[in-house]
């Protein structure tokens, strides 16, 4: 059984295909989506526990998903990725959602926790 | 504000290459992080499938080479400052731009295609110069061009000197005026900006003078 399930959401689809591997070594059940239309899709039919989204996104960007997510289901948590080498720029981007940042390169550790942080805090 | 303008292409387009270069990165270090995750969960001696250890290879390849293309194209990027003395090639300018603005151009869906140039249209300064004229151009053009459009590039020799041709879509009412860092920038070149619109496009002629 899994521990929890998470959506992922980036356009470096290498990247999500190997992080749903990897995850899924750890119990955890993930899925991933290349672009906001996908992701939105995907939440709109199946329940996730978590989403990690890269705020970098081709189309619809990773803000307007994040907005998207924020005014539609507001009790699901929310991990973002950024490029950047610090969460630096994304001050904004706090609010009572209480989501997490983590920058690229990811720590698959770092992530679970801040993943089952996220979790937990939005019980 | 030209200085300032000069700073934002220069940051604009080596933000967008350390983010690819970082997403190469994080590609590399997930896979081989899956390598080790393989090799854990085994008992000795490690049996790995064949068809996933040669997919992560694949994958590592990949990554490599793509890191490579984008080291070389930032390395001729930084290059592009340097008078080495030699006339400037635009169609050169036009194909590394190209390259340059891949991911911006992905971001914003849309396509960016140059054409094969008409004769040998040469620059009369330094890359660079030429490169930031063509951002202020391109970034116009995917301001003002729907998602999903191809933004057409274009060089040609002139009996005067070159020219860069920037033909875009647009919806009708867009305002085409120029940008004031391009026509200020185009000044400084000596060069001349025509803006038009014709049949659906927004058509940016960069003009530049050969110089005695």
């Amino acid at each position: 059984m899994s521990r929890f399930r998470v959506l992922i959401i980036d356009d470096e689809e290498e990247l999500a295909a190997t992080l749903v591997e990897r995850l899924a070594y750890r119990d955890i059940e993930a899925e991933y989506a290349v672009d906001g239309g996908t992701a939105l899709e995907k939440i709109s039919v199946r329940q996730y526990d978590v989403v990690v989204l890269d705020l970098k996104l081709p189309g619809i960007s990773g803000q307007e998903v994040l907005q998207r997510l924020k005014d539609q289901y507001p009790y699901l948590p929310v991990v973002l990725i950024t490029g950047h080498g610090t969460p630096n720029g994304h001050e904004n981007d706090k609010s009572e959602s209480a989501y997490n940042i983590i920058p690229k390169p990811i720590g698959l550790d770092a992530l679970i926790e801040l993943m089952e942080a996220a979790i937990k805090n939005h019980e | 504000m030209l200085e300032q303008s000069g700073r934002e292409c220069f940051g604009s387009l080596t933000a967008s290459m350390s983010h690819e270069l970082n997403n190469v990165i994080s590609i590399i270090d997930q896979n081989i992080g899956l390598l080790n995750d393989l090799l854990s969960a085994g008992n000795d001696p490690v049996v790995i499938e064949r068809s996933r250890f040669e997919k992560v290879l694949t994958r590592l390849a990949a990554q490599a080479e793509r890191g490579s293309a984008l080291v070389k194209l930032l390395n001729t990027f930084a290059h592009s400052v340097d008078a080495d003395g030699r006339g400037v090639n635009l169609a050169d300018v036009a194909s590394l731009s190209q390259s340059l603005w891949k991911r911006i151009a992905e971001m914003r869906r849309v396509e960016i295609k140059n054409f094969p140039a008409q004769g040998l249209a040469e620059f009369p300064d330094l890359p660079y110069k030429a490169i930031w004229a063509l951002f202020l151009a391109l970034r116009t053009a995917t301001e003002k061009c729907p998602s999903g459009s191809t933004i057409i590039v274009k060089i040609n020799k002139t009996a005067e000197g070159s020219v860069i041709i920037v033909e875009t879509p647009m919806e009708k009412d867009v305002d085409i005026a120029a940008s004031t860092e391009l026509v200020n920038l185009m000044n400084c070149l000596r060069g001349d900006l025509r803006i038009r619109q014709e049949t659906g496009y927004l058509i940016q002629e960069l003009h530049f003078y050969r110089r005695e």
